[in-house]
């Protein structure tokens, strides 16, 4: 029976550490963001099997221009020098992909998209983003991609080491958020109902209702209420 | 893989059928009250063995067994689905009281279930079947925890499920649990990789070293853990396999290496030390009479073989030669290990 006892125990001190910190996080707000939320960024709830939740789908990369991703910036995410020297050059056989760097990652939603966000501005998690009420601030993945010549970047490609051009053509390296952390954020039963029946039921952007995104002190981050 | 005690209850009956077919050849002829204190002997030992519930001691009971080990893992992977579908079906739909009640509350009646069964069934298939099932919903309670409050995802859940299986492992006797346990300890070693190079948790598992030594470790940890004895060769075999399995890779892809350096560099060196390694490997599976290993290891050996003979010459010589060249090498192996088997039956 000791041994059940204290597979039971672990159950409580794991879910009891998660509950606890989740909560001291939730009581230090370090920012609220209102943001605009139309039925592309909703999924999930209702009679799906997918949990509800509001998605931070990201811009392509070639309408944003973080900061924080120059050649110090680079260096600071802990990139090797082969790596940052191939920035803005055609990929050749030395190149190899690097692993994606852990980062704070600030974002803002674009004012002609509005279920995109833009990536503004990236730091190491050792350094700090500030909050406020037009962006918020999450974890994210920062690596390279390679940039197409024709047509035009396509940023929903690749969320590995880098989205490789097509085979046979070959393009610019550049660096990149790959993915922010988390990449969707919990709705309760409540906020996805009253959303939806703001936005309705369609993938389109055409209707709009609000939602307020609150982060916490320690970098969480939640949907804190919607309308 | 079979437990001692089941090597056991099998060398007893095999030894019982030899001594009748000497007995009744003529090579040999117990007197009576030699055979009946044999006979007493072995009963009690075969009817002790027969109590721990996990020896089969008939040929009939084995083929039993091993539809009840098939229908173990079938029951837990439907189980699992049934209880992951369930949870999704119902999780929108709830307030987060019932939310969280519906992850955490099923972890404990599994591991309460797991007891009872421990207790009533003593040869351990449902208390398995059951332990597996607690450690799969013990990871979608930190999954789905985790999504519920938004955080990022962690190497700590692989951590917190591998002790959680382990504990019902170790605590009942049960292997398919220590199987899980060896996965979420396992990787969560293997994530640990990352941190030194400064990336996120899941980038650790595109690491080939600390595989390796998760591998190593994984090996040699029967000598430190002995008991229950059932488990030292799914040890030494999973941790033979992951070990070899790293050297093949790193020995074939060097930017998997965390080692900075030159990628043919790096590749060479791990084709030199995958074959000084694996060589070793098999010959300590040989002197310690490690089976499992030992096959596994020589599995590794054609593996790693083949793996160089297409690097040299693949594009070097004609298919037809190069394929010959495989067959030739094939019979090589077969003639050192005939070999190897007839100096220790020599030996013997």
């Amino acid at each position: 029976m000791k041994w059940a006892l204290a597979a039971a125990s672990l159950v409580v001190v794991a879910n009891g550490v998660v509950l606890v910190s989740a909560r001291r996080e939730r009581a230090l707000i370090g920012a609220f963001t209102a943001i605009d939320v139309c039925a592309e960024h909703l999924t999930g709830g209702g009679d799906t099997d997918e949990a509800p939740a509001l998605r931070l789908i990201l811009a392509p990369d070639s309408m944003t221009d973080p900061s924080g991703l120059d050649e110090a910036g680079l260096r600071a995410l802990g990139f090797a020098d082969a790596a940052i020297s191939a920035v803005g050059r055609e990929r050749d056989s030395t190149f190899h992909w690097p692993r994606p760097r852990p980062a704070w990652v600030g974002l803002r939603q674009r004012p002609d998209s509005l279920a995109q966000w833009a990536v503004t501005e990236v730091v190491p998690l050792s350094g700090r983003l500030e909050r406020d009420s037009i962006s918020i601030v999450v974890r994210g993945l920062v690596g390279f991609r390679e940039r197409r010549q024709e047509p035009p970047p396509d940023a929903t490609a690749g969320h590995q080491h880098g989205a490789a051009a097509p085979a046979g053509t070959r393009g610019a390296l550049y660096p990149a958020v790959l993915e922010v952390i988390p990449s969707r954020l919990h709705l309760d039963r409540g906020q996805i109902a009253a959303l939806r029946s703001v936005v309705g039921h369609t993938m389109e952007c055409g209707m709009k209702g609000q939602a307020v995104i609150a982060s916490g002190a320690g970098g969480g981050i939640w949907v804190e209420s919607v309308r | 893989m079979p437990s001692a005690d089941q090597l056991r209850a099998s060398a007893i009956i095999a030894f019982r059928e030899e001594l009748a077919r000497l007995e009744a050849a003529g090579v040999l002829a117990l007197d009576p009250a030699a055979r009946d204190r044999l006979r007493a002997h072995h009963e009690a030992e075969l009817a002790a063995l027969a109590a721990s519930g996990e020896v089969d001691l008939t040929e009939a009971a084995a083929r039993l067994s091993a539809g009840m080990r098939i229908a173990t893992l079938l029951g837990t992977i439907a189980l699992s689905a049934a209880y992951g579908l369930f949870v999704s079906a119902h999780w929108g739909g709830l307030a987060l009281a019932p939310q969280l009640a519906l992850v955490i509350v099923p972890t404990f009646l599994l591991v309460i279930l797991t007891h009872v069964a421990a207790v009533l069934e003593r040869s351990g298939y449902v208390a398995s079947l059951l332990a597996t099932v607690a450690a799969i919903a013990f990871a979608t309670n930190l999954g789905t925890l985790g999504q519920l409050l938004n955080l990022p995802d962690s190497r700590g859940a692989l951590l917190a499920v591998g002790v959680f299986a382990m504990l019902l492992a170790y605590g009942y006797s049960l292997t398919l649990p220590l199987l899980v346990g060896i996965g979420g300890i396992g990787g969560w070693l293997w994530t640990l990789g990352a941190i030194p190079l400064g990336l996120w948790w899941r980038e650790g598992l595109t690491l080939i070293e600390p595989l390796m030594l998760v591998g190593l470790l994984t090996l040699v940890l029967p000598a430190w853990l002995p008991r229950p004895a059932k488990f030292a060769p799914w040890y030494r075999g999973i941790g033979a396999t992951l070990l070899i399995l790293g050297l093949l890779v790193a020995a074939g892809n060097g930017q998997l290496s965390a080692i900075p350096g030159d990628v043919k560099t790096i590749e060479i060196g791990y084709k030199i030390l995958g074959a000084i390694v694996i060589a070793g490997l098999v010959a300590w599976a040989i002197r310690r009479d490690q089976r499992l290993v030992m096959q596994i290891g020589a599995a590794g050996a054609v593996l790693y073989l083949f793996m160089r003979l297409v690097d040299w010459f693949w594009d070097w010589v004609p298919q037809w030669l190069f394929f010959l060249l495989v067959g030739g090498f094939a019979l090589a192996v077969l003639l050192v290990l005939r070999r190897l088997r007839h100096t220790r039956v020599e030996a013997r």
